[in-house]
């Protein structure tokens, strides 16, 4: 959505969507069991960055508390179907809220004294979140884990990888209908210029605010899908470390566009996995590759493609027009 | 009694060092407005290189320290002009790079000093009698007065030099301080440097007491936040408050009511804050 | 008929006095002027009206409802709108998209949103502009913009902060033109702050005269022009700077 006009739309965008998806639908069949778990792993990734992004990239909220909202959610239904023996299909969409609810209350605290505020609360939040659940050990099991069962039925890869295809295909759909509607061009206005939106009527915190708890229900959501998948939650979850791959992956990917932070997620996971075989170095790695793209191409990977066929396609026509 | 001397003593210790700590978040958000989420990750490359220079090399631990401090002032020099600089004007991408700046670190110390904890010899032994009431650490009351020192000469520094000035100044107005001719690149560039030597200098002082570990950083980094916010951004008094309510309450939080939640009181306050003065006591700038 | 009272709008910025008591009136349907040496307050003035900088010491009434103290866009929805001394386009939004968000939360239906800032755009002369990106206009074209927008929220009042900046004289009469247009078909009253003084002696029916945060004069033009405190409080500034 990077200035694109309503209206014209890229022919070929469908197109590439299309196959995507039917590329993914095959994956069960032609996968082995390790790889497809890293798709799994892939696709929570998606449902992360890609509503991390729409809370930075579109309103320019830098959260650090992503993680910990679907940490919230994991534990949510976690505890409710470990201890209580709720159905885990019931206890989702209430981790969601419990994670949209604690996103108001810490948005509305923070939220209108502006970004710096957000960003520190959101931090503290996150470590409070990790103390919490390590003292917390009788109910949550620390860092032994929590012990979980399957969202539905027997435990299967294959369902698994359905389950959460579709539900990232629901959060992006839902992210792709928001940037489109009213919600989304005040989300835009506002990250442009707060002063000019207010001047024209818009309730900038309001905004801000209702970006902040849809997101968070968000990664709620995929916490708690993520969560039974791994039939075990851990404190890793809701750590600062996942939250730094999910920003890294959707820097890299490019902040602020759509398809960003899809392909970032899928490329730095499966990318991880092959890291992996010489040692735990894809964080380091991925840290010093974010931290240049952050700083000498701030639009990220998609970002430069998108705007390397948009000059192509201008050609003479925009050299004329400077 | 001495029970409650002891925990107030301790606040106050660490309180001061808090206070130290945060001064360097200060003065980079009071120049720049940028919160540099770095900030504990060279706290703790301050402390694994006194430990370095004074176990490592054989020096002297004051020289040690010294040489870690200025190797961190460095280094935030060099931050400053590589990475912050080009993002001038845009507050969002200053608090990405510093946060993957802050991950990168963690996993470089990891990867370069191992996982184990690290600190440099005391630089005195035994206790010292207080007030006839209780025995207590030398290198803490050390800690103490070093920390007292570094913070009397910021202090000196802000009303007495030239450079203090500026940085009041530009604290209080920036757009008036650029049309008085103040060249805004190079005040900000020292004032990275100088924030990150302050975090630097509070790392010395307290890794003889706390050993630094990779993964420190992010409570170090999170009081120092927590300070800046009671205190009130811009306000160096503030820091100075800030982190003594912070200590105290710490303390005697984790002696009265739970130690395992000692950290949760400084959230405790900053939510306290944001709900009744989120401009922090003294804060007077409007955002 | 008094549109926008300000009693006693006082406002200090660290050492600084940048208003101190000022008070006047706008009335129903005119055009009214402000002027006064550089750093007299004059944006200062529309920031305190506009909300856009909160009015702790004064009162602002407007249609007879105090709003000093109220947020920017709670202020605009009552029917207050302005446009700024350094324009403030959305960037990377189109023309268009710059102009709908003037419409959210109206409650019209998109294609009549759609219509409707197509008109405006047109109205300020950036017909066939639509689908450009803000951030490539030129300056006197954001300018543009930013009127549409602001007219697009259905003011009651428009504030316009040196709107005529930049403009060769054929643009300045059109612009002068618009502004006419603006009063007459949309009964919009309009205040507005100016540095080309031809354009705004002859536009306005009254005159304030703003100078180191004081009102010190507010009249008929000629009257204003012939004012010793207005012409040595311009002296003034132009010795300073000679």
């Amino acid at each position: 959505m990077s200035g694109a006009a309503p209206g014209k739309r890229n022919l070929s965008g469908p197109v590439w969507a299309a196959l995507a998806l039917a590329a993914f639908l095959t994956f069960p069949l032609i996968l082995d069991q390790y790889w497809l778990h890293t798709a799994i792993v892939g696709l929570f990734y998606v449902m992360m960055a890609s509503s991390w992004n729409l809370l930075a990239g579109f309103t320019g909220q830098v959260s650090f508390a992503h993680a910990a909202f679907a940490g919230i959610g994991a534990y949510t239904s976690g505890i409710l179907a470990a201890r209580f023996g709720l159905p885990p299909l019931l206890g989702l969409p209430l981790g969601a809220l419990l994670a949209a609810l604690l996103g108001l209350g810490l948005g509305g605290l923070c939220i209108r004294m502006g970004g710096i505020y957000l960003s520190l609360t959101t931090l503290a939040f996150s470590e409070i979140l990790r103390l919490i659940i390590n003292n917390e050990y009788q109910v949550t099991r620390g860092t032994m884990g929590l012990k979980v069962p399957t969202l539905f039925g027997a435990y299967s890869k294959t369902t698994s990888f359905y389950v959460m295809l579709a539900a990232t295909l629901l959060v992006l759909a839902l992210i792709r209908w928001i940037l489109r509607s009213d919600l989304g061009l005040s989300f835009r206005a506002v990250q442009n210029d707060e002063v000019a939106a207010a001047s024209l009527g818009l309730p900038v915190v309001r905004v801000r605010l209702t970006a902040f708890v849809i997101s968070s229900a968000m990664a709620g959501l995929a916490g708690s899908l993520y969560g039974h998948y791994l039939l075990l939650i851990t404190p890793h979850i809701p750590s600062l470390d996942l939250m730094f791959l999910v920003l890294a992956m959707t820097v890299i990917g490019g902040l602020g566009t759509f398809v960003g932070p899809i392909f970032g997620a899928l490329f730095l996971e499966a990318l991880s996995e092959y890291i992996r075989v010489w040692g735990e170095f894809h964080v380091l790695i991925f840290g010093l590759v974010a931290l240049g793209v952050a700083r000498f191409a701030p639009v990220g990977v998609v970002g430069l493609i998108q705007g390397w066929l948009a000059a192509r396609r201008a050609g003479p026509a925009a050299e004329a027009g400077r | 009694m001495s029970d409650f001397l002891l925990y107030l003593t301790n606040g106050l210790v660490i309180g001061f060092i808090y206070a130290l700590s945060a001064l360097g978040v200060s003065l980079i958000v009071g120049i720049m407005n940028v919160i540099n989420f770095a900030h504990g990750e060279l706290y703790i490359l301050a402390g694994y290189f006194s430990a370095l220079f004074s176990v490592g090399l054989g020096l002297n631990p004051a020289l040690g320290m010294a040489l870690g401090v200025l190797a961190i002032f460095v280094l935030g020099l060099i931050i400053e002009r590589t990475l912050i600089r080009p993002t001038y004007g845009n507050d969002m991408y200053s608090l990405i790079i510093t946060f993957i700046l802050s991950i990168v670190l963690q996993n470089a110390y990891l990867f370069v000093f191992g996982p184990y904890p690290k600190k440099p010899p005391n630089w005195v032994r035994g206790s010292t009698e207080v007030l006839g009431l209780f025995f207590y650490g030398n290198q803490r009351l050390a800690s103490l007065l070093l920390a007292l020192a570094v913070i009397a000469a910021f202090f000196v520094l802000l009303h007495r030099t030239w450079f203090g000035r500026v940085v009041r100044a530009v604290s209080l107005d920036r757009e008036v301080a650029s049309l008085m001719g103040i060249d805004p690149v190079r005040v900000n560039l020292v004032s990275f440097g100088l924030g990150c030597a302050l975090a630097g200098a509070a790392g010395v002082i307290l890794t003889p007491i706390f050993p630094v570990t990779p993964t420190v950083g992010v409570g170090v980094s999170l009081t120092a936040f927590v300070v800046v916010v009671l205190g009130g951004m811009g306000s160096f008094v503030g820091c100075l408050v800030g982190g003594l309510v912070l200590g105290l309450v710490e303390n005697f939080g984790a002696a009265y009511i739970s130690s395992g939640y000692k950290h949760v009181f400084g959230f405790i306050i900053l939510i306290l804050v944001l709900l009744f003065r989120p401009a922090g006591l003294f804060g007077q700038r409007r955002l | 008929m008094s549109l926008l009272e300000v009693r006693g709008a006082s406002k200090r910025f660290g050492g600084v006095q940048a208003l101190a008591e000022v008070s006047f009136e706008v009335r129903s349907g005119e055009i009214l002027g402000l002027i006064g040496p550089n750093g007299a307050g004059k944006t200062t003035l529309f920031h305190l009206i506009a909300g856009t900088v909160p009015c702790e010491r004064g009162e602002i009434i407007f249609q007879g409802q105090p709003i000093a103290g109220l947020p920017a866009h709670r202020i605009c929805r009552l029917g207050l709108a302005r446009t700024f001394q350094i324009v403030r386009p959305f960037g990377q939004m189109t023309c268009l998209e710059n102009v709908l968000v003037a419409f959210l939360g109206r409650g019209l239906d998109r294609a009549e949103r759609a219509a409707r800032a197509g008109e405006f755009l047109a109205l300020t002369g950036l017909a066939g502009k639509e689908d450009v990106p803000a951030g490539r206009l030129n300056l006197i074209d954001k300018k543009r913009l930013e009127l549409a927008r602001a007219l697009a929220t259905g003011p009651r009042l428009l504030l316009l902060d040196e709107v005529l900046g930049g403009l060769n004289s054929g643009e300045m009469v059109e612009a002068l033109e618009l502004m006419r247009l603006i009063r007459d078909r949309f009964q919009v009253t309009i205040f507005w702050i100016e540095h080309v003084m031809g354009a705004i002696m002859r536009l306005s029916e009254r005159i304030l005269v703003l100078d180191q945060g004081r009102l010190i004069c507010q009249g008929p033009p000629e009257q204003v022009s012939r004012d010793r405190r207005v012409i040595e409080a311009y002296l003034g500034e132009q010795h300073a700077q000679g």
